[in-house]
């Protein structure tokens, strides 16, 4: 049996990685984008495969500064970075934006997030759609 | 683009039934008291700007008023007939030059004109108020009569508030109506007393004896009958000429005109057409987070191949929940076509830079672009059906719910057994046509006039947006329909003919993709829910028939 929820977050997944790949194929940066609209630093929030694709994209941008990953379970971590659960993130290193790498989750904990850290925050999803235009 | 009413008693409250359609024309509003009958308007100023453009317009000897929703197309060259013939002018509205060829002409003025359009004229002289709406059905047209009184408006909301008569009674059949096509089809509506003016149909009232006099059709479409053969050369080059034609009498306008670019071939000929023709064109298109359903791709085709870059909007879903319940607003009666709302935002940011767009609607239907036109022909293949098995095969492309269910609708809505669900297909079904022609000219009658026009007049207008549709000039529309059914669909290729007439200007992967609706992704209303359940649940207040 199919479980609808299930392939409802790998249809999400999916559909966010597919219009990365288009993005990147169009010569898209994301770090370009994210300037574009002011911001200086960010920080990812969800380390799956997603969240990794996002560190891989901007680990290493001169212009906007990836600060740390967020993670409320256990992250998969395939680069050197700082990983905090919401509640333990440093008072002082607050980004310009949390870029949430769980789209299927979005609409239930951007809230949570933005409250928390006191940022706003943007959806894989989003992100991945607007860099296109 | 306006609003307009009107009515019998002058006990009616005209002011407040014009504000409920000021979104129609917010650039000026007039009410005018004529003997015994009162006129108002609401103006969206697209042509002369000036006050000379002003309705109620009368006529120099002031014995005929006129209100008058919608554009004349090319109406420059009947205008300087009309003052060849002595007539003089005002203004350079389109407006003057319908009262000056109602004075020149009477009834059969229609025959002259061209466009989109709801009249009403009052003629002092015969003591006769005459609505007449356009062809195509493009400018909606209500009215009220109980047997007595009259009254006439651009939305039903305007009639309701107008009249405020708390005895107006739901008409039982037209919610089973809506049902059977996800919309109520002209010409009724949701209540009784109340009436939609079907198209290409002028009515008159005598307003001194207090009775409808006649409502009858003042054109109709004459299709070709045959099955024909190919098309010839010749003919996809007059069709290109036409359509462009109509595309340049309808970027005529005193205010910034552009267009809806939705990736699909019938608004990117538009916007090819549109862009050789003037610089200052934009379009706008909307796109979804979500690829099953963002056509923003296409539309980046065509700007590549143009050198241009039009404006794009991301519909977002909580923007939608925001939006959801406007759609009782827009329509007033029961209406589920669910690309109201991409087609409401879609106006809406259009309107932040222009007062004028340009959108394809019409093109499927004039040039079999839907994928059913050819099913009809597959059914009947090899064997003779009947009207009504033709009609059983047909409805279940526009309903949600399968036929058993209706029988239980009907008891439910306490209408007999013998009510005729396919009524409203069965007027324009004429079984001597073939097949595709037959499925076009129907919908042209049914699923155009009453779906996809009203669709986009509605939010359109909520945004203060006029819309033209440069597929649906009269011209255009006796062309296509002259042309056999193996002229327009040769070896079921569907739009064959815009398909081959702009083969060199549009990238091949937008002419050879296949055809989408323009609606909203289906996520959007929840899981495992069809969109049109929940807009029955918006307008009826529950589900009539529970699962």
């Amino acid at each position: 049996m199919v479980d609808e929820k299930q392939l409802h977050a790998y249809y999400e997944n999916y559909n966010a990685a597919l219009q990365f790949l288009v993005a990147k194929q169009n010569g898209r940066k994301m770090e370009d984008y994210l300037k574009a609209l002011g911001y200086n630093s960010v920080a990812v929030y969800g380390m799956n495969d997603l969240g990794n694709c996002v560190v891989r994209e901007l680990k290493d941008s001169k212009t906007v500064r990836l600060l740390y990953a967020l993670d409320q379970g256990s992250p998969k971590l395939y680069f050197d970075i700082d990983c905090y659960k919401l509640d333990e993130v440093p008072p002082n290193k607050k980004p310009d934006i949390v870029i949430v790498t769980l789209p299927y989750l979005y609409d239930e904990i951007h809230k949570d997030i933005e409250r928390t850290l006191g940022r706003p925050t943007i959806s894989i999803t989003q992100l991945v759609y607007d860099m296109d235009v | 683009m306006c609003g307009i009413l009107g009515g019998t008693k002058k006990t009616w409250n005209y002011k407040k039934a014009l504000n409920s359609i000021v979104h129609r024309g917010p650039d000026g509003k007039r009410i005018n008291c004529f003997d015994d009958f009162t006129m108002g308007f609401v103006r969206l100023s697209i042509i002369d700007l000036s006050d000379n453009g002003m309705q109620p317009m009368e006529d120099t000897s002031h014995s005929v008023a006129l209100t008058f929703n919608g554009e004349i197309y090319g109406f420059e060259p009947l205008r300087n007939d009309l003052m060849e013939k002595g007539y003089s002018f005002r203004s350079t509205t389109d407006s003057e030059v319908i009262l000056n060829s109602y004075l020149e002409w009477g009834d059969r003025f229609v025959e002259h004109i061209d466009g989109m359009y709801a009249i009403a004229i009052l003629d002092r002289r015969e003591k006769k108020l005459k609505l007449f709406r356009d062809i195509a059905g493009i400018k909606p047209l209500y009215y009220y009569y109980n047997g007595r009184d009259f009254a006439y408006a651009s939305e039903l909301k305007a009639i309701t508030s107008l009249i405020n008569d708390t005895s107006l009674q739901i008409d039982n059949t037209a919610i089973l109506d809506f049902y059977n096509f996800l919309c109520i089809p002209a010409p009724k509506t949701i209540y009784k007393d109340v009436f939609k003016l079907e198209q290409a149909c002028e009515l008159v009232y005598d307003y001194e004896r207090g009775a409808v006099e006649s409502n009858a059709s003042f054109w109709s479409l004459k299709p070709n009958a045959e099955e024909g053969n190919e098309i010839i050369y010749d003919k996809l080059g007059t069709v290109k000429e036409l359509v462009s034609e109509s595309i340049g009498e309808q970027l005529v306008a005193d205010v910034p005109v552009g267009g809806f670019l939705s990736g699909g071939m019938d608004s990117s000929i538009i916007t090819v057409e549109a862009l050789a023709k003037t610089d200052s064109y934009q379009t706008f298109s909307i796109g979804f987070y979500d690829h099953r359903n963002n056509e923003l791709p296409y539309v980046r085709c065509l700007e590549e191949k143009y050198g241009f870059n039009g404006n794009k909007y991301f519909v977002k879903k909580n923007e939608f929940r925001d939006l959801y319940n406007n759609l009782k607003e827009w329509y007033d009666e029961p209406f589920a076509d669910t690309s109201a709302y991409p087609t409401f935002i879609v106006s809406r940011e259009a309107k932040k830079k222009c007062k004028v767009m340009l959108s394809g609607e019409g093109g499927d239907e004039l040039f079999a672009g839907y994928p059913r036109h050819l099913r009809l022909k597959d059914f009947e293949s090899g064997r003779k059906t009947t009207v009504d098995e033709d009609l059983e095969f047909i409805y279940q492309w526009y309903v949600f719910r399968p036929l058993p269910e209706h029988k239980k609708l009907k008891k439910r809505l306490g209408i007999s057994d013998d009510y005729d669900m396919f009524w409203f297909l069965r007027k324009h079904y004429h079984k001597d046509l073939p097949p595709i022609t037959r499925m076009q000219y129907m919908e042209f009658y049914t699923y155009l006039s009453d779906d996809i026009l009203p669709k986009t007049d509605r939010v359109s207008m909520a945004n203060s947006l006029e819309v033209r549709v440069p597929f649906l000039s009269k011209k255009l529309i006796e062309y296509a329909f002259s042309l056999s059914q193996n002229e327009r669909c040769p070896n079921g290729i569907l739009k064959y003919v815009l398909k081959n007439a702009y083969n060199s200007e549009l990238p091949h992967n937008l002419i050879n993709r296949r055809k989408e609706g323009f609606t909203i992704p289906e996520s959007f209303f929840g899981m495992g829910v069809m969109p049109q359940e929940r807009i029955e649940e918006l307008f009826l207040g529950t589900k009539i028939i529970e699962k």
